[in-house]
């Protein structure tokens, strides 16, 4: 099953990828859900975000990326998956991650790009520094919300 | 032999530095390494390495509680705080 793993500083479009993949699965499967996160101008607490910077460790990061993906194709039939993270300065409204999963079924779908989406929050190698503009920024941490997310997976299915 | 320590995010900051290099003995282990950082660190940077939550990964694969983890020449170890992406 063909994957793409991308991490990159620039950013992304939606449509390029979704067209791209549309034409590699052809008339093999039944639709792609797809989820573009965007940096949020307020953190949880509620205080401004000027910007926020995301690091990784290159190799190790697209490699526990890959991990997630095999772990949702264990689970559902996905014909082809691609996940686009940036990485580097990001201002509010900015895109900072795609993920596409197609399948036969909506079902298997929708499924597999949320797991993604819930894994990349609390397995995927990244580290988020949001600065406000009082300070001079704080490295964040998954909250409870990503953990519940991320467990839920645990028990259903 | 020489190995290199790497430090991410808020790691980075604290050791002020994002790798160092350091020479160590034939056949040293992870703890060995902790000790030969402790002698060119300051207390709260080795404090902020050796936190519960800081995972270490060897050559880009994570090292578990436990396992035995003797180093070779080359190798790279990175010592990474909680992760968040998304």
């Amino acid at each position: 099953m063909p994957v793409t793993v991308r991490i990159q500083e620039d950013d992304f479009s939606m449509a390029r990828e979704w067209e791209s993949l549309r034409q590699r699965i052809g008339g093999t499967a039944g639709g792609i859900v797809a989820f573009a996160g965007l940096v949020r101008d307020r953190a949880r607490a509620g205080e401004e975000v000027s910007r926020l910077f995301l690091e990784h460790y290159p190799g190790m990061t697209e490699s526990s990326i890959t991990r997630i993906i095999d772990r949702a194709r264990e689970r559902w039939p996905l014909q082809d998956v691609v996940v686009v993270h940036r990485v580097g300065d990001l201002e509010p409204g900015d895109q900072i991650v795609l993920v596409l999963a197609a399948s036969a079924h909506r079902g298997a779908a929708f499924a597999g790009c949320e797991f993604i989406m819930d894994m990349l929050k609390t397995k995927a190698v990244f580290w988020k520094k949001e600065v406000q503009t009082s300070s001079e920024g704080t490295w964040i941490r998954s909250t409870g919300d990503d953990f519940e997310r991320a467990n839920h997976w645990r028990d259903d299915n | 032999m020489m190995v290199r320590a790497v430090f991410f995010a808020s790691l980075r900051e604290a050791v002020e530095n994002d790798a160092l290099d350091v020479d160590i003995g034939d056949g040293a282990s992870l703890a060995d390494l902790r000790r030969c950082l402790a002698a060119r660190l300051r207390a709260d940077q080795m404090a902020a390495i050796d936190a519960a939550d800081v995972r270490v990964a060897v050559n880009r694969r994570l090292v578990h509680d436990g396992e035995a983890s003797v180093l070779s020449a080359g190798d790279e170890i990175a010592f990474m705080p909680p992760v968040t992406g998304g």
